[in-house]
């Protein structure tokens, strides 16, 4: 920053400086408005990690102190635990179908909104309203209740002749349900891919046009290429939270029918809270960690063939 | 510069409210003995609830302030679905509540750990307590728990439906299982409408009765393995299995997809079945919930020679070993247990009272609703038989039930396959437990 500003004084004089003066200034203020999210990040969530990596050797049942155990907690969850086995089973399931789907979805409405219509604020802002209430407790007790036996749902579907399932009590309308809800908070994605659109220059699609691409050809060629760091933004932020989704499987299926819901998450707080076996669940959520990181990864290797960076 | 000072000013304030807000949780967390010689006392009281205790509980409290207007009480109350997840955290984060009211399922892993009291030491008033029902609060041959009260699984039923579709039952006559299931289904094909029962398959102590009741106990003497055998497991999942298929019980799709303790979900309060299986002392709590009189009587086969009954404690009153004023907190703990006005305001809720004038004036001056169940405790304790306490595992052996029971209900495993399963699974918590 001194040697920026030394070279700025002699070459602009003092006006520069005196801008130079504003920007380290400004920068501070950054620094400023990042502290209370450093603190929190190094005091309350930093202490946290370190000391579950800490749990996970150790058998822990919340009453009394933790004492070390070494290996055993990730020997019992390889060698003997079926229900490791159902909930990623069941976590997978639900990130392969859930982030492709909200993707698209967003991504369609995305370019539906992306023109000049009447009241468009006032769409975009209905159809972001879903992912404000994101997780949120409400939204799964009323998700419950549409899908429920007597549902909302299967009541309407009465009316025009059609006996409705018990959506819940399949194992896989059950994990249709949970993804549906996924989709259905597509809002942010939206929003983001909004933004990259816009920042595409009208220049490429007129140059298109004169060639005569037809507008599919015009969204295949010069929306989605150009699009691409932005799907592959969303992809990786949508790929991590679905892994973590607890809030919505938690109070709509309790994990079942069968396991066939037992998300991962909720199977760490089943193991920490349900049976006390904290020690296990830290275990669990370091393995969690490792997974998240390694398809976050892979995701990354995968870029260079279809992420494409303008410059 | 006027920037630089908002920003520093910023940082400063943030700063310090974080250390602000890490003095208070300390003084919280770790000032020991201060109010000890004091006489004002803040204390927390923990249970799970339903409307009705939630109504009485408060009750109880607001007049144990009157009486001892030195000490402030926090009601702390939640769902059975989620106390002892809540419990546990406070716990672990050093707020235990001083009075808790326990239960069977937890009471050997939280007194083994310490975070509950020894009452005789802490010197609770026993005096007027029936001393073979007390010792049901015993682990190790220490009270860790006062049982507020006993009671045992009942059916649950509506007399008026029964009335309305002309089927009949004799409450005072012991039925066989398989008299039971016929009961069942008749009801079903008198009006197909609704179903005989709620689905029994998934109640872990209506299998305990079932096992006793084939001469078999649910855990091995040194709760290190199930002491059911598979043959009686197959049984009981192929009883219920038919049931689910002519009609007896409410339709596997229903059972399976309600994942919550909560009552207004029950097939009996929806009106979708005459019979539901509870605990005895949750009748007041059914009526109240499905706003209509509804009756109780005994599990099938309860005169059988093998003595399947078994008295429970409905629940403890157990005191925090932390506890910064224990004297206090014994108050507290004596005067839900014993005082005459809060089992008048209490009733039945908590089962048949153990202090004895209390059940007394309750079997002179209570309600129907009160007669019938102490009427029915006073029943089941003439066929009961004890039972041990439940191992530390026993949570986890109703959430692995509960699996099994769904696999035979979707037909995804025979009753023998999902038998097989379920006890490989529970026996290895149960070894991991101990």
């Amino acid at each position: 920053m001194a040697t920026q500003s030394n070279e700025s004084v002699t070459a602009y004089g003092v006006m520069t400086s005196k801008r130079a003066s504003v920007q380290s200034n400004s920068s501070l203020a950054a620094y400023g408005f990042m502290t209370p999210w450093m603190l929190g990040m190094l005091f309350l969530t930093l202490g946290s990690v370190l000391f579950s990596i800490y749990l996970a050797f150790t058998n822990y049942n919340l009453l009394s102190p933790a004492h070390f155990i070494g290996l055993q907690n990730f020997k019992q969850i390889f060698a003997n635990d079926p229900d490791f086995a159902a909930s990623m089973r069941a976590t997978f399931l639900y990130v392969i179908i859930s982030v492709p789907f909200r993707l698209v979805f967003a991504l369609l409405v995305a370019v539906l909104l992306n023109r000049k219509v009447r009241g468009l604020g006032v769409y975009r802002a209905l159809f972001y309203l879903p992912s404000l209430v994101g997780g949120s407790v409400g939204v799964s007790i009323g998700w419950r209740e549409l899908f429920a036996p007597n549902g909302t749902i299967n009541t309407l579907l009465q009316h025009v002749g059609i006996n409705g399932p018990s959506w819940l009590a399949s194992p896989v309308d059950a994990l249709l349900v949970l993804c549906l809800l996924s989709v259905w908070q597509f809002g942010s994605e939206m929003v983001i891919f909004l933004a990259g659109l816009k920042q595409i220059p009208k220049t490429y699609y007129e140059a298109a046009s004169i060639d005569g691409a037809s507008r599919f050809q015009q969204f295949m060629k010069v929306t989605l290429p150009m699009l691409s760091p932005i799907v592959f933004f969303n992809l990786v932020m949508g790929t991590i939270s679905a892994f973590m989704v607890f809030t919505q499987v938690y109070i709509i299926t309790g994990g079942g029918p069968m396991n066939s819901t037992l998300f991962y998450v909720l199977y760490v707080y089943q193991q920490a809270f349900t049976y006390y076996h904290m020690g296990y669940a830290a275990a669990l959520s370091i393995i969690l960690l490792i997974l998240i990181a390694a398809c976050t990864g892979l995701l990354f290797l995968t870029q260079k063939y279809w992420v494409k960076y303008e410059n | 510069m006027k920037k630089k000072y908002v920003t520093s000013f910023a940082c400063t304030v943030v700063l310090g409210t974080l250390v602000a807000g890490c003095g208070t949780t300390q003084t919280g967390g770790s000032g020991n003995s201060t109010s000890q010689t004091s006489q004002s006392a803040d204390l927390t009281l923990a249970w799970w609830t339903s409307t009705l205790r939630t109504q009485e509980t408060l009750k109880a409290i607001s007049m144990f302030e009157k009486a001892n207007p030195s000490i402030k009480v926090t009601p702390d109350y939640t769902s059975w679905d989620t106390i002892w997840t809540k419990l546990t955290t406070q716990i672990a984060g050093g707020q235990t509540p001083d009075v808790i009211q326990m239960d069977e399922s937890q009471i050997v892993e939280y007194a083994q750990n310490k975070t509950i009291a020894d009452l005789n030491k802490a010197g609770v008033d026993l005096s007027g307590l029936d001393k073979a029902s007390l010792s049901l609060g015993e682990v190790n041959g220490v009270l860790y728990g006062v049982p507020t009260g006993v009671n045992a699984f009942a059916l649950l039923y509506d007399p008026a439906v029964l009335k309305q579709i002309g089927v009949s039952v004799n409450p005072s006559q012991s039925m066989s299982w398989d008299s039971f299931a016929k009961l069942l289904v008749q009801i079903h094909k008198a009006d197909p409408k609704i179903y005989g029962s709620e689905d029994g398959i998934e109640y872990e102590p209506v299998l305990e009765y079932y096992a006793r009741d084939n001469g078999e106990q649910m855990f091995s003497s040194d709760d290190k393995s199930l002491g059911i055998s598979q043959q009686v497991l197959t049984n009981w999942f192929t009883y219920w299995k038919n049931l689910e298929e002519n009609g007896g019980v409410v339709p596997p799709s229903y059972t399976s997809a309600d994942n919550t303790s909560d009552m207004t979900e029950n097939p009996l309060v929806k009106g979708m079945s005459v019979f539901g299986w509870a605990w005895s002392n949750q009748l007041a709590a059914f009526e109240q919930t499905a706003n209509k009189n509804l009756s109780m009587m005994m599990l099938p086969d309860y005169n059988s020679s093998s003595k399947p009954y078994f008295l429970h404690p409905s629940m403890y009153w157990s005191l925090s070993s932390t506890t910064k004023n224990p004297q206090a907190a014994v108050k507290l703990l004596n005067y839900l247990e014993n005082d005459p006005q809060v089992s008048r305001t209490i009733k039945l809720d908590r089962g048949v009272p153990i202090n004895e004038a209390n059940k007394q004036a309750l079997e002179n001056d209570g309600s129907a609703t009160d007669k019938a169940q102490i009427d029915f405790m006073n029943q089941v304790e003439k066929v009961a038989s004890p039972d041990a306490v439940y191992p530390p595992a026993a949570n986890q052996i109703q959430t692995l039930l509960t699996t099994a029971a769904q696999e035979v209900m979707l037909n995804k495993m025979t009753p023998s396959a999902a038998a097989q399963q379920f006890i490989t699974q529970a026996n290895q918590a149960l070894q991991q437990s101990n």
